[in-house]
């Protein structure tokens, strides 16, 4: 009977622990939240403070969209909400903005960071600390720096999904396609902010066009210098600082036609560099090994590109683009004093000493780096046709 | 007498060795910021280290078999010294019960509860430590080979899947530690995750083979070293400079896996492995405290024990600090103070030596 009491005893009480593992001291059901997609940083008028935007996942815009309605009554069935606040400091514009939203503000989704050109020039460290320390957040945020107003983009109507935020984030991830801008996230913002010589990098986003007609663009890199934003890089210029950092992924090099007029483009498919610190009497040198291969993607041409001895003249001209691209880089990354390719790291990792003599007079040390550039550029394949698709010419040319 | 009345095999040993040191998997944190990309030479050279410390605890267990720690004192310095030294000693394990809780408490708030009362997280971690301790020295070793095993699961999967992230440049350049940092950074690893096993002489006792208990308890500690070791390249390796400023870098390694958005968000896994390895530590120190207040007090069991000494344990979590910056704190003072603990059982075995103990007493105490 004893026995009985006691196992019935230990049921109740296992049974009365599971209801405690279904939730934790605070649950928080999904429709109590405001899911945060994208959060954009500016500077309002008055001075010391921040402006906080932070784009809202709405569900009810979400089902209408879904049912396939047209969105003719400007926001009234938008897959969103944009909410806007102010505050001293990051986490006091965020509760101020629970003044004005129903829900709970929840960052776990957040997909894109923008900061205003403002806020940037200002200098972002005391804002991303909000992103680094908060709980809910991640590292691999994509950071954007809008070339004017950062709620500017967040208002765009979006062209394929049903938020900006979304469209955002994907206009990021294909950038690779080609590489000509830079892409970075939280955890690469962070680690090159701690670093005592590398400058951060991050891509420039601006609203295109006018009216009805908009539409978010993002091109070029944001140069900055410690925390404070310095300069920008255009987009050939960018290419040559991911050649260096070996981030280029895909995209066309055009070079015009051997003998020929009319342009050949050349698709990259592969590249790989390595900055080699050097000593040479004391002095720092920097070798950029860039090792690329690519097919040939297109040619407007009438002369077959095809063949031996005009292939290696594509090669030799590409490698004088890539070279181009490179030094463009340098003499923009030399100007602005901003070593955004990771000199210093380099030299950190194979001449700890000679660092350590020059890492506090970096900006000085810097532009004076001599660079060498050994580049292999190779055309492997035509693609699907062996020559041009026209009437065959005579050999004698 | 025997308060014990359980034996473990010296398979299960080794396990219980290597999921104990692998409970410190947070604590490497500590050094990280000291040692940086050079935090995996002081998890090897802290490895090494430890190993004399290991074999004289090891041959002290040895010369007195079937005795603890309690009843080794009262042979060597006599039965009054010798419960002095019990009872400071026992306080060791005591403290950890509260340090290891106050770590996985913090952790739990820093990440995934942060409104939670840490009593609350506390209360129900101990709860379950007491069950298990109360079932004996063969429960918590049995529970252990699961513990080990799902840990390098763990561990292995979340390197695999980090491989995209990784970057062995940072570990360049290699070597660059001072001689200080480096000596702080060795004595950090020796006396927190590795130097903890001195605990293990109240364990090694109910060896049901003492002859292979050296082979058992050196191979769990290679296998918990090799853990660590995993963790720090995987963590150094992933998040670079990054790794230094982070609460827990295993953790923030393992949040950015995201392979095709599909396999993401497995940061929980770590979570995870952190409680139960935890779990096997907390359990090993309470049982510890508890068999030696018993043996101390030449009570019959260590039973009654158990309950009130992990309410003490979690009265003193709450009590410890104030805030996780004031442990942090104390992670510069503790190193120093726990390497006392380490040197008393040397001690012990040298003073036995001169003596010539366990011929002189080994009968009559059988």
């Amino acid at each position: 009977m004893k026995n009985r009491i006691a196992s019935i005893l230990k049921i109740i009480v296992s049974l009365s622990l599971i209801l405690n593992i279904t939730g934790c001291w605070n649950r928080r059901e999904v429709d109590e939240l405001s899911i945060v997609m994208a959060v954009g940083l500016d500077k309002p008028k008055q001075n010391g403070r921040v402006q906080f935007i932070a784009q809202i996942f709405s569900p009810l815009g979400q089902k209408k969209g879904g049912m396939g309605e047209s969105g003719g009554g400007g926001g009234g069935d938008r897959g969103y909400r944009n909410i806007t606040s102010t505050g001293d400091t990051v986490s006091g514009a965020v509760q101020a903005a629970i003044h004005k939203v129903p829900r709970d503000i929840y960052f776990s989704h957040n997909q894109v960071v923008i900061f205003g050109r403002n806020i940037a020039k200002e200098g972002l460290q005391k804002y991303i600390d909000f992103f680094l320390r908060e709980q809910q957040s991640r590292l691999n945020i994509w950071i954007l720096v809008a070339k004017d107003r950062a709620d500017a983009t967040l208002e765009v109507t979006p062209q394929l999904e049903n938020m900006p935020a979304l469209d955002i984030a994907d206009l990021v991830d294909i950038q690779g396609e080609a590489s000509q801008s830079s892409v970075v996230n939280l955890k690469q913002f962070a680690t090159r902010l701690l670093s005592r010589t590398t400058a951060p990098i991050a891509p420039f986003i601006e609203v295109a066009g006018k009216g009805d007609k908009k539409a978010i663009r993002v091109s070029g890199t944001a140069v900055f210098k410690k925390d404070k934003l310095a300069g920008q890089l255009n987009q050939s210029e960018t290419r040559g600082l991911l050649w260096v950092i070996d981030e280029v992924r895909r995209g066309i090099i055009e070079v015009d036609c051997p003998g020929g007029s009319g342009k050949a483009s050349l698709n990259i498919i592969h590249s790989d560099s390595k900055i080699l610190p050097e000593l040479k009497s004391g002095k720092i040198h920097m070798k950029i090994e860039l090792k690329e291969h690519g097919i040939l993607g297109s040619q407007s041409c009438p002369e077959n590109l095809a063949t031996l001895p005009k292939i290696a003249v594509l090669e030799k001209e590409k490698v004088e683009v890539i070279q181009s691209e490179v030094l463009a880089a340098l003499k923009k990354a030399r100007k602005l004093r901003a070593d955004i390719f990771g000199f210093g790291d380099a030299l950190h990792q194979k001449y700890p000493k000679q660092w350590r003599e020059n890492v506090s007079k970096w900006d000085e040390v810097f532009p004076d780096i001599e660079v060498e550039l050994k580049i292999d550029a190779k055309i492997r394949r035509s693609g699907r046709i062996m020559q041009p698709a026209g009437p065959e010419k005579e050999q004698s040319s | 007498m025997r308060i014990e009345k359980g034996a473990i095999s010296s398979s299960q040993l080794m396990f219980l060795t290597a999921a104990f040191v692998q409970g410190s998997s947070l604590l490497i944190a500590f050094t990280h910021g000291i040692t940086k990309q050079d935090t995996w030479l002081v998890v090897l050279s802290g490895f090494a280290v430890m190993l004399p410390f290991l074999w004289a605890y090891l041959s002290l267990a040895q010369k007195f078999p079937e005795k603890n720690l309690v009843q080794i004192m009262d042979i060597v310095y006599g039965p009054f010294l010798g419960k002095l030294i019990s009872a400071i000693y026992i306080s060791f394990p005591l403290q950890l019960i509260s340090t290891n809780l106050r770590y996985i408490g913090e952790f739990f708030l820093t990440y995934m509860y942060p409104e939670t009362p840490l009593i609350v997280i506390l209360i129900m971690f101990t709860s379950v430590c007491v069950w298990a301790v109360r079932g004996g020295i063969e429960v918590i070793s049995r529970i252990s080979v699961i513990t080990v095993v799902i840990t390098f699961i763990v561990d292995f999967v979340t390197s695999f899947l980090l491989v995209n992230e990784m970057e062995f440049t940072n570990f360049l350049p290699a070597f660059e530690l001072s001689m200080k940092d480096f000596i702080q950074g060795t004595h950090i690893m020796v006396s927190i995750p590795y130097g903890e096993l001195v605990v293990f002489l109240m364990i090694i006792p109910y060896l049901n083979k003492i002859k292979q208990a050296r082979s058992s308890v050196l191979l769990g500690l290679i296998f918990g070293a090799a853990a660590l070791l995993i963790l720090t390249i995987r963590d150094i390796a992933a998040l670079g400079i990054l790794s230094t400023v982070m609460v827990s870098p295993s953790f923030e390694a393992v949040r950015l896996i995201d392979i095709g958005n599909i396999i993401t968000r497995m940061e929980l896994l770590v979570a995870v492995v952190l409680l139960i390895t935890v779990f096997i530590k907390v359990c090993v120190f309470l049982y510890a405290s508890v068999l030696g207040i018993a043996q101390l007090l030449q009570l019959k069991t260590y039973r009654p024990l158990v309950l009130p000494v992990g309410i003490l344990g979690v009265s003193f979590t709450v009590l410890i600090h104030e805030h996780a910056l004031e442990q942090a704190r104390a992670a510069d003072i503790w190193p120093s103070y726990a390497f006392l603990f380490l040197l008393i059982p040397i001690v012990t075995l040298l003073i036995g030596k001169i003596r010539n103990l366990p011929q002189n007493q080994g009968g009559e105490n059988k």
